[in-house]
C-alpha cells in the first residue's frame, strides 16, 4: 500500500475526503492484485510487475516448448524403432524357416521335385519379408533411409529393386543435439552394400567461376571471404574479399588492388590454387585481418619473395554436380574411351562424348538401364556406384581405355582386395595346397658295369617316394638309394662292379613339372649323391607358345596387383625376349595375359594350367582359353561381380539353386543365410539399443520437463500462503480504513455546538 | 467617548462580525468546491478616539480586506507536479496497454506463435513425407503471419487511441488558454479600483492547474495581476491574448504513417511539450508505440528474411510446372541488389550463383543449370536478365508486367525446382520462398506454398526424402539474423519483450512517485488554502458571539441614551 503522505500544519476537510478515498482505492487495489494472484495461480499478472521473473518465465516457457517438440518427436522415434524392431523380429523367424529349408535340402538325396517344393516355401517367405522391408510407421518407410512414400523394395523381374536412399534421417533435440533415428535397412534386406566406392580423389581444377562455396577450403574449413592486407615494402594494401563469390572474383579483386597500388606483381588461379608471381623489388606479403581467415582458407597467406614465383597450396576444389569433366584431375579431364557396365544380365557402355558436367556423367550411369545407381559421395572427392538390384552382379570395367580407372570406378583393379572376389567371400585359401604336382615319365640308372635299367617316376611327390621307386625298381639287384646324411637328398650306391661311373639320365617322357629334384647326372665311380629336392607346389603353369613354361606361386597376395606382379616376375619368366606380359584387359575387367613368343609348332596357343589342384588360377579368372584370334593371349574373366549381400540377395540364390536342384548352390546360400541371420540378429540388437537409447533420451526429458516446470513454478506461481496471508491483513487494513473513515467523517464540531 | 460614538463602534463591529460570518459561510459553502482557496476577513481597529488629555479608547474592529489563503510558490510547484504525475501516468497507462497487447505472459502470444510454427518443421523433419504434417506447417506459418498482422493492428489502434487523444487534448489547452486569457482581462479590470478579485483568481488558478494536467506550463505573475504563460520557452498566453493551440497531421518518420503534431495556432511553430498528458502521449507515441511497430516490422522482415532464405535453398516433395515470385520489382532493368528500392523485399541479394534443376519425371534425372547473380559484372544482373538466363530449352522465364518473375516449363514431363543459393536472389524476388510480404504488416504465407504444401521445402541437394533443410528451418528462430544486427529472432523478441516490461515497471514507479509528490504539494496547498469545518464552526461561533456582544453593546448604550434622555423630562 502506498504512503500518502499527511501536511504537517492544518486538515482541510476537502482532503479529509480525499486523503480517505486514496487511501480505500489504494488498499481495494491492493486486494484485487492479491485477488487476481490467488484466483488465477499466477504470480505476475502483468511482465513488468517483476520484469527480470518476467524475463526469465518467458525464457523458461521457451525451453518448455523445446522440451515439450522434443518430447513428440522422442516418441515418434520410439514408435519408428518399435516398428522397425517387430519387423526385425518376423525377419528373423522366416530366416530360421529359410535356414532349415536349406539345411534339409542340401542333401543330394533330396529329388530334384522336392526342391522345387520347397522353393515354392522360400518364394512365399521371400514374400513376406520383402513387405516387412517395406514395414510403415506413420507412412513413413522404416527401412528406406530417407526414402519418403514409396515402398523402398521393389520387386522387378531380376530381384528386388531398391528404391530408398542412402541417406538417414536425424531428428534436433531440445539440447541442440541431434539423433538419428531411421535404420539402415538396405544393409539387411540387401540393397545396397555391393557398390563401388570411387578409389580415385578426382580433384576437380579450379576455373574462374568456380563458387568459393565449393572450396573445401586450405584448412578443410571451406572458404570463408573477409578482409585481408597485403604488404609491399612500404605499401600496405587492405583488400576485402568479403563481396567475393566465385574464385574469379577473388584473383580480379587482388589483381585490380594490387595495381591499383602500383605493386609489380601479378596473381593468377593454378590448377587447384593460385599462382603469385612478385616482379618488384620488395618482398610481398598477404596476411589476414585480425579475425578474418580469407587468406588462411585459399591458402593466399604466404610471403613471396623479390622476383619470387610462389604456387599455393591446394584450396580443394569440392566435386559438385555442375564441375565440368574437363575439370577432374586437375584439369586432366577424362580419357574419352568411356567404360562398360555390367549388371546381371544388362550391360551398358557409357560413351563420353557428349558428357559435359559431373551431373552428365551420373545421369548417364543412372539413366543406363542396368538399375544401378551413381552419386558424389560425402567427401565431394569421388563418384560411387551402387548396385540396386539384389541378386545380380555389378561389373564396372573400361571400354579400351582408362575411363573407368580414372573415375575410380572399376571393379576390378590393381588394388582391388583378393578378399573380395566371389562375392565378397573371397578365394579359398591359395598357395596352401595340400597336394604337389607329381613327376612323370622314366629316369634310366646306367650301372658303372656299363648295364643300365629303367625307372618309372610318375606319380612321385617326394624324396621317399623317389627312393622307393630307385630300391624298387625291377631289374634293380644293385643300386641302393639312401637319403642323404643332410638335406634333402638322395646317396645312391652301386654294387655292380665295373670301372664306369653311376648315371641318371632322362628318359625321353621324364618331366619333373616343375620340381627341383637335382637327380640327373653322373657319380664318381658307384657313388653317386644328388641334391637337395624340392617340389613344386605353385598354383598355375603358364606354357607359352614357344613350349617353355614356368609356374607361378599365389600364396600371400592379397590384391590384383600382386598376382600381376607375380606373374611378371615369376623364375621362369624374367627373361625380357620371353616375359609373359600380365596386365588388366583393356575392354572389360579381369586380367590379361600376353605371350611375347612366336609358336613353336603352327596352333600352338598359350596355355594356363592349374597345378596342385589348386583353385586360385579358375578364382582369379586365368583359366580361360586364347581366342583364336589372339592365340598369344589370355583375357582373365572379371571375377569380382559386386552382388549386393543381404537376406533378399541370399533367398533369391537359394531359391534359385532349390529350382535348379543346384546343391552347390543351396550350400552356398545356406552359407550366406547363416551369415544374415548373425547380421540381422546383430542388427536388431543394434535397433534395440536405440530404442534403449531413446528410453533413457524419453526419461531424460521428462526428469528436464519436471525441473523446467519447478523452476517455472518457482518463478511464476502464487505462494498461496503467502497470499492468502497476505489477503488476510490486506483486507484488516481496509476494513479498519473503513471505519476510520466512517468515523472521521461523522465527527463535525457542528454537531457539538448547541 | 461619546454615546454617539459609542454606538457608532458597536454599528462598525456588528458591520464586521456580518462580514466575518459571510465569509465564514461562504468558505462553508465551497469547503468543497475544487480550486475554492478559503478566505480570511483581514480586521483592524478603527481609529481610537480621544476620551480625554492623551487618553485614547480604541475603535472598533473594522473589516479591511478579504484575503485567499494561497502561496503562490506552492502553487507553481504543485502546477509542475501535476505536469510530471499526468505525464507518467499516462506512460503507465499506454505502456501496460501495449503490455497487455504483447501478452508476454499468455499462452497464447506471438512467442508461442513462433515457436509453434518452428516446432512444427521440427515434427516435419521427423517425417518430411507427411502430407498432414505439410499442412501443419502452411497452418502454423498463416497464424504466425496473421497473428504478426493482428498484433501490428492492435498496437496501431493503441497509437490511434494516442493521437486521438492528442487532438482532444490539444483542443482543451487551447480553450483553457483563451479562459485564461479572458480571465487576465476580467481580474485586471476589477482589481484595477483596489482590491483582489478572488474568484476570478481563484478560476484562473484552476485553469492553470487544468492547463499544467495537459501539458507542462511556466508561468510569470505580473504587477497588474495577468499571468503570463510560457509553452516551453514560448508565451502561450501574454496579457489579454491566447496564441491559441493546434494540431497539424504530418508523416512520420518511417513515411508509413501520419502523426498528430501540436502547434501555435497564430503561426504554426511547433510546441514543445514535455508533461503532462500531451508530453506523455506525444513521448509514448513517438518512442513506445513507434518503437513496438518497428519492433514488429522488423521481427517480421527478418522472419522473412531468415525462412525464405533458407526455404529457397531446398525441395518439396515434388517440382514446380509453373513458377510466380512472390515478389514484384519495380524495374526489371535495374540492379537486383537494391531491394529496398527494388524488390521491397527483405532480403538484399549478393554476388552468388542457385542451381536451377530440371527434373526428367520419367526417368528421374535431373539436370542442373548453375545460374550467376553477379552485380559486379557488366551488366549487373537485374530481373530481366535473371529472367534471360533461365530460359532456354523447354524452360520460359520472363516479367510480367506487374513485375513479376515467371517461370513455366513447356514440358508435361518436366519441373523444376532450386538449390544451393548463395545469392539470395531467389528470396529476394520470392521465388521458391515461404513467406511474402515486407513486413508485419503484409506478411502472409506464399500462395504457392499454401495451395500445394508438398511444396515445402523440406530436403537438400534434391536429395530423396531428405529433411535436412526442414532441419535447418527449425533451427531458424535460434538462427542469428543480419537484419536484426546479429540476434536471433528469439532473442530479438525476448529482448523486446524484457525491455517493454522493464520500461513499464519504471513507468509505474514514476507514475507512483511523481503521485506521492504531487500528493504532498496537494496536501500542503490544502493546508493552507482547504476549508477545515471545524475551524469554520469556531469562526461561526466567535463572529456570532461578537455579534450578539456588539447588539448587547448597543443596547446597553441605548439604555444609557435613554437614562440620559430621561434626565431631561
Amino acid at each position: 500500500m502506498n504512503v500518502i503522505p499527511l501536511p504537517i500544519s492544518r486538515i482541510s476537510s476537502q482532503y479529509q475526503g480525499s486523503f480517505m478515498l486514496s487511501t480505500l482505492q489504494s488498499g481495494q487495489l491492493d486486494l484485487l492484485k492479491v485477488q487476481s494472484q490467488m484466483a488465477t495461480g499466477n504470480r505476475l499478472i502483468q511482465a513488468s510487475d517483476d520484469p527480470a521473473a518476467a524475463t526469465s518465465i518467458e525464457r523458461l516457457k521457451q525451453q518448455l516448448a523445446q522440451n515439450d517438440q522434443t518430447k513428440t518427436s522422442l516418441a515418434f522415434a520410439s514408435g519408428f524403432l518399435g516398428t522397425a524392431d517387430n519387423a526385425l523380429a518376423s525377419v528373423i523367424t522366416q530366416l530360421g524357416q529359410a535356414q532349415s529349408a536349406a539345411s534339409s535340402m542340401v542333401s543330394s538325396t533330396n529329388s530334384a521335385d522336392a526342391r522345387k517344393a520347397q522353393a515354392t516355401v522360400v518364394d512365399n517367405i521371400i514374400n513376406t519379408i520383402a513387405n516387412l522391408a517395406n514395414s510403415r510407421y506413420q507412412g513413413a518407410a522404416v527401412f528406406g533411409g530417407a526414402n519418403g512414400i514409396d515402398d523402398p523394395f521393389k520387386a522387378t523381374a531380376g530381384g528386388y529393386l531398391y528404391q530408398g536412399s542412402t541417406q538417414g534421417q536425424s531428428m534436433l533435440l531440445d539440447n541442440g543435439q541431434s539423433l538419428a533415428y531411421t535404420v539402415d535397412g538396405n544393409a539387411i534386406f540387401g540393397g545396397q552394400s555391393a557398390q563401388v566406392v570411387g578409389y580415385q580423389n578426382l580433384t576437380p581444377g579450379l576455373a574462374p567461376t568456380t563458387r568459393l562455396v565449393d572450396l573445401g577450403g586450405q584448412r578443410g574449413k571451406g572458404v570463408t571471404p573477409g578482409p585481408i592486407t597485403i604488404t609491399s615494402g612500404a605499401t600496405t594494401l587492405h583488400v576485402d574479399l568479403s563481396g567475393a563469390a566465385t574464385v574469379g572474383d577473388v584473383v580480379n579483386t587482388i589483381q585490380t588492388a594490387l595495381t591499383g597500388a602500383g605493386i609489380s606483381a601479378n596473381i593468377i588461379r593454378s590448377n587447384t590454387g593460385f599462382r603469385i608471381a612478385n616482379t618488384g623489388g620488395t618482398s610481398l606479403t598477404i596476411a589476414d585481418d585480425s579475425g578474418a581467415t580469407a587468406a588462411a582458407d585459399l591458402g593466399l597467406n604466404t610471403t613471396v619473395g623479390s622476383g619470387a614465383v610462389v604456387l599455393t597450396p591446394s584450396t580443394h576444389p569440392r566435386l559438385m554436380s555442375t564441375t565440368p569433366l574437363q575439370a577432374l584431375r586437375g584439369w586432366g579431364g577424362v580419357d574419352p574411351a568411356g567404360f562398360t557396365i555390367t549388371n546381371g544380365q544388362q550391360t551398358a557402355t557409357i560413351q563420353m562424348s557428349g558428357l559435359t558436367t559431373v551431373q552428365d556423367l551420373l545421369n548417364g550411369i543412372n539413366n543406363s538401364g542396368t538399375q544401378v545407381r551413381a552419386e558424389i559421395n560425402a567427401a565431394n572427392d569421388g563418384i560411387n556406384v551402387f548396385n540396386n538390384l539384389s541378386g545380380t552382379e555389378l561389373r564396372i570395367g573400361e571400354n579400351g581405355g582408362q575411363t573407368a580407372d580414372q573415375l575410380g570406378l572399376r571393379s576390378f583393379q590393381a588394388n582391388t582386395l583378393l578378399s573380395e572376389f566371389n562375392g565378397g567371400q573371397g578365394m579359398a585359401p591359395i598357395g596352401q595346397q595340400s597336394t604337389t604336382v607329381p613327376v612323370t615319365g622314366h629316369v634310366t640308372i646306367t650301372r658303372t658295369d656299363g648295364s643300365n635299367f629303367s625307372i618309372d617316376m610318375t606319380g612321385t611327390k617326394s624324396a621317399a617316394d623317389i627312393l622307393n621307386r630307385i630300391n624298387n625298381a625291377p631289374g634293380n639287384s644293385t643300386v641302393t638309394a639312401v637319403m642323404s646324411p643332410t638335406g634333402n637328398g638322395l646317396t645312391l650306391i652301386d654294387t655292380s662292379g665295373g670301372g664306369g661311373n653311376l648315371t641318371l639320365s632322362a628318359g625321353s617322357d621324364f618331366q619333373p613339372n616343375g620340381s627341383t629334384l637335382n637327380l640327373l647326372g653322373a657319380g664318381t665311380g658307384g657313388s653317386f649323391a644328388t641334391g637337395n629336392m624340392t617340389f613344386n607346389t605353385d598354383d598355375v603353369k603358364i606354357t607359352r607358345r614357344d613350349g617353355s613354361w614356368f609356374t607361378v606361386n599365389f600364396s600371400g597376395l592379397t590384391n590384383v596387383q600382386g598376382v600381376i606382379a607375380a606373374i611378371r616376375n615369376a623364375p621362369g619368366n624374367t627373361n625380357p625376349a620371353t616375359q609373359m606380359q600380365a596386365s588388366l584387359n583393356a575392354v572389360g575387367n579381369g586380367i590379361q595375359l600376353a605371350d611375347p613368343t612366336a609358336p613353336a609348332t603352327p596352333g600352338a596357343v598359350l596355355q594356363v594350367q592349374a597345378l596342385n589342384a589348386s583353385s586360385a588360377p579358375g578364382q582369379l579368372g586365368l583359366l580361360q582359353v586364347p581366342g583364336s584370334l589372339t592365340p598369344g593371349v589370355v583375357n582373365g574373366a572379371d571375377v569380382n561381380g559386386l552382388m549386393p549381400r543381404g537376406v533378399l540377395s541370399s533367398l533369391t540364390l537359394l531359391r534359385e539353386a532349390l529350382n535348379n536342384n543346384d546343391t552347390a548352390g543351396i550350400q552356398r546360400a545356406a552359407t550366406l543365410l547363416n551369415q544374415d541371420y548373425k547380421n540381422v540378429s546383430a542388427f536388431h540388437g543394434q535397433v534395440g539399443a536405440r530404442q534403449q537409447d531413446v528410453a533413457s533420451r524419453q526419461d531424460q526429458n521428462t526428469n528436464d520437463q519436471l525441473a523446467l516446470k519447478q523452476s517455472l513454478s518457482l518463478l511464476n506461481d502464487t505462494d498461496m500462503t503467502a497470499a492468502i496471508t497476505q489477503f488476510q491483513a490486506l483486507q484488516t487494513a481496509y476494513s479498519a480504513s473503513l471505519k476510520a473513515a466512517a468515523a472521521t467523517q461523522n465527527l463535525s464540531l457542528l454537531d457539538f455546538l448547541k | 467617548m461619546s454615546l454617539f460614538g459609542a454606538l457608532n463602534v458597536g454599528k462598525t463591529s456588528l458591520a464586521t462580525q456580518q462580514i466575518g460570518l459571510q465569509v465564514t459561510g461562504s468558505n462553508i459553502a465551497n469547503a468543497n468546491t475544487p480550486g475554492y482557496s478559503r478566505q480570511v476577513v483581514g480586521v483592524t481597529t478603527d481609529s481610537p478616539e480621544q476620551v480625554g488629555l492623551g487618553q485614547y479608547v480604541g475603535g472598533a474592529g473594522i473589516a479591511t480586506s478579504i484575503e485567499r489563503q494561497v502561496s503562490d510558490a506552492l502553487q507553481t510547484s504543485l502546477r509542475d507536479s501535476t505536469s510530471g504525475q499526468n505525464q507518467s501516468r499516462t506512460l503507465q497507462d499506454f505502456l501496460g496497454r501495449l503490455e497487455s497487447t504483447f501478452g508476454a505472459l499468455n499462452t497464447t502470444n506471438l512467442d508461442t506463435k513462433m515457436a509453434d510454427f518452428f516446432g512444427s518443421f521440427k515434427n516435419l523433419a521427423n517425417n518430411p513425407q507427411d502430407s498432414g504434417l505439410r499442412a501443419v506447417v502452411v497452418q502454423a506459418g498463416a497464424s504466425l503471419a496473421s497473428n504478426l498482422q493482428g498484433l501490428r493492428t492492435l498496437v496501431l489502434g493503441v497509437r490511434d487511441d494516442a493521437e486521438v487523444q492528442i487532438g482532444q487534448y490539444a483542443s482543451q489547452a487551447n480553450d483553457l488558454a483563451s479562459c485564461i486569457a479572458d480571465l487576465n482581462s476580467q481580474i485586471t479590470n476589477s482589481e484595477s479600483s483596489g482590491g483582489t478579485a478572488n474568484t476570478l483568481r481563484d478560476q484562473r488558478d484552476q485553469d492553470l492547474s487544468k492547463l499544467s494536467e495537459i501539458m507542462d506550463i511556466r508561468t510569470i505573475n505580473l504587477s497588474n495581476g495577468m499571468v503570463t504563460v510560457l509553452a516551453g520557452n514560448s508565451a502561450l498566453v501574454q496579457g489579454v491574448n491566447s496564441r491559441g493551440l493546434k494540431t497539424t497531421l504530418t508523416p512520420d518518420a518511417t513515411g508509413k504513417l501520419s502523426q498528430t503534431n501540436l502547434v501555435f495556432a497564430d503561426n504554426g511553430d511547433s510546441v514543445s511539450v514535455a508533461g503532462g498528458k500531451l508530453g506523455g502521449l506525444i513521448s509514448v507515441r513517438d518512442t513506445h508505440i513507434d518503437g513496438a511497430l518497428d519492433t514488429l516490422d522488423s521481427l517480421a522482415g527478418a522472419l522473412i528474411d531468415t525462412v525464405n532464405t533458407i526455404h529457397s535453398q531446398g525441395q518439396g516433395r515434388k517440382g514446380f510446372s509453373t513458377l510466380a515470385g512472390a515478389t514484384a520489382v519495380n524495374d526489371p532493368t535495374l540492379t537486383l541488389n537494391a531491394p529496398q528500392t527494388n524488390t521491397g523485399s527483405p532480403t538484399v541479394p549478393v554476388n552468388g550463383t542457385f542451381n536451377f534443376n530440371l527434373k526428367d519425371l520419367t526417368t528421374g534425372l535431373i539436370t542442373t543449370r548453375q545460374i550467376a547473380v553477379d552485380f559486379s559484372g557488366s551488366p549487373p544482373t537485374s530481373l530481366n536478365s535473371l529472367a534471360a538466363s533461365l530460359n532456354g530449352g523447354v524452360i520460359q522465364a520472363s516479367v510480367d508486367a506487374s513485375g513479376h518473375l515467371t517461370i513455366k516449363s513447356t514440358s508435361a514431363n518436366t519441373t523444376f525446382n532450386f538449390s544451393d543459393d548463395t545469392s539470395g536472389a531467389l528470396a529476394a524476388v520470392g521465388v521458391n520462398t515461404f513467406f511474402t510480404g515486407t513486413d508485419a504488416s503484409n506478411i502472409a504465407v506464399n500462395q504457392t506454398v499454401a495451395q500445394s504444401p508438398d511444396l515445402v521445402a523440406t530436403g537438400l541437394d534434391n536429395k530423396t526424402g531428405s529433411n535436412d533443410n526442414a532441419n535447418l528451418l527449425a533451427q531458424g528462430y535460434a538462427t542469428v539474423s543480419k537484419l536484426l544486427g546479429s540476434v536471433s529472432l528469439s532473442n530479438y523478441y525476448s529482448q523486446y519483450m524484457s525491455k517493454l516490461a522493464s520500461t513499464s515497471a519504471g513507468a509505474k514507479d514514476d507514475a507512483t512517485a511523481q503521485t506521492q509528490i504531487h500528493d504532498t504539494l496537494a496536501a500542503q496547498q490544502q493546508s493552507i488554502s482547504g476549508v477545515n469545518m471545524d475551524e469554520e464552526a469556531i469562526n461561526l461561533t466567535k463572529y456570532q458571539r461578537a455579534f450578539e456582544g456588539s447588539a448587547r453593546f448597543i443596547t446597553v448604550v441605548d439604555q444609557m441614551m435613554q437614562t440620559v434622555l430621561g434626565l431631561i423630562r
